[in-house]
């Protein structure tokens, strides 16, 4: 059989998704070009509810994916519709102006990587750190399942008399409580790492600092208070921070027989080889340092990664 | 208002990438070093 391309799928599901959701009245329906975390654009279908004004952007790659694999148009269209009704659930219980009366409990922060995220960022609130960014998401949702949120703009702060650094204050309160910062033995992770063909040296064991949800972790970086004690608990040692995805990044102590050039070198490869487009956080790395408490981004290394290496497996 | 649903997710592999070449950063060093000494 002909399969329709990836626009022809689009407007196939924006014509029948009607027929599906039977008891849904449905106000309108919008094609949107969205961009995603570092610039990444998706195709949003946008099913707006009669009576709401908020809706669930429907990304439409994974489903022309698996329309791909299946062949199956009609069952896809039903996930479509399951995927949609679920996300209205985490919807029901707000609309766009209860966030205007409710945000100094649903901010929270999200780190990004500036450049990537620049035309975002011309619109929304944000806190620089070298070549990261603190940005502001209002939680629509958060459960077991996992965060329903939209990025703060500039007209949101308006509207609420803030300052950038009045919500980051508010922001942070809220990061900590909503999504706890977490340290972590690498093991933890890692079920099998007793399989691993060699030792990890002690010296060079790895952290994960993230949050204990594990979505966004990266953002925990913004707890200096929390590497610092963890550095008290292991000698006031300093740290390298290898920024592996925004959904976490790596301690490993800093020693003498640690390489930074290598370690700086490793980022970019596995950044260009592993870490997916919208997952990516930044190719430098960072160093905590136990006397000042300070994070910095690393600076004097020397060697330059070849694009044209190869990881291997 | 428009809004994004993110789920945990599960970076296994990363990590996994990382304490592999991390450690492997380790060995060569030490293998360089005793070829000097």
């Amino acid at each position: 059989m002909a399969f329709w391309n990836f626009n022809d799928f689009v407007d196939a599901v924006a014509e029948k998704i009607p027929e599906v959701l039977t008891d849904v009245e449905i106000e309108d329906i919008r094609i949107e070009t969205v961009t995603k975390n570092n610039g990444i654009k998706c195709t949003g279908l946008l099913i707006v509810r009669e009576g709401y004004n908020v809706a669930p952007n429907m990304y439409m790659e994974p489903y022309y994916s698996m329309y791909q694999a299946t062949g199956a148009f009609d069952n896809v269209l039903n996930t479509i519709a399951n995927d949609y009704t679920n996300a209205m659930k985490q919807a029901e219980i707000i609309d766009a102006n209860t966030m205007h009366e409710n945000y100094p409990e649903k901010i929270i922060l999200k780190l990004v990587n500036t450049e990537l995220n620049k035309d975002a960022l011309k619109n929304s609130p944000h806190i620089e750190m070298n070549d990261l960014a603190y940005t502001f998401r209002y939680i629509v949702k958060d459960d077991s399942v996992g965060l329903a949120s939209a990025l703060v703009t500039y007209n949101d702060i308006d509207r609420w008399g803030l300052s950038s650094e009045e919500l980051f204050d508010m922001a942070k309160d809220n990061t900590r409580r909503i999504f706890p910062p977490v340290i972590r033995d690498m093991r933890e992770f890692i079920p099998d790492i007793n399989d691993f063909p060699f030792e990890i040296d002690e010296d060079h064991e790895l952290f994960v600092l993230t949050n204990e949800k594990g979505i966004n972790g990266a953002t925990s970086m913004i707890f200096t208070d929390v590497i610092d004690k963890f550095s008290q608990q292991r000698n006031n040692s300093s740290f390298y921070i290898i920024p592996s995805s925004i959904h976490e990044v790596l301690l490993i102590k800093k020693s003498e027989g640690l390489n930074i050039d290598s370690l700086a070198d490793l980022v970019k490869e596995v950044n260009r080889f592993v870490v997916g487009e919208m997952d990516f956080l930044s190719d430098n790395l960072y160093e905590y340092d136990a006397a000042s408490k300070e994070i910095t981004q690393c600076t004097g290394i020397e060697k330059e990664f070849q694009a044209n290496e190869e990881l291997e497996p | 208002m428009t809004f994004d649903y993110d789920k945990p997710v599960n970076n296994i592999d990363l990590l996994k990438t990382y304490a592999e070449k991390v450690q492997q950063i380790e060995t060569e060093k030490k293998d360089s070093e005793e070829q000097e000494d």
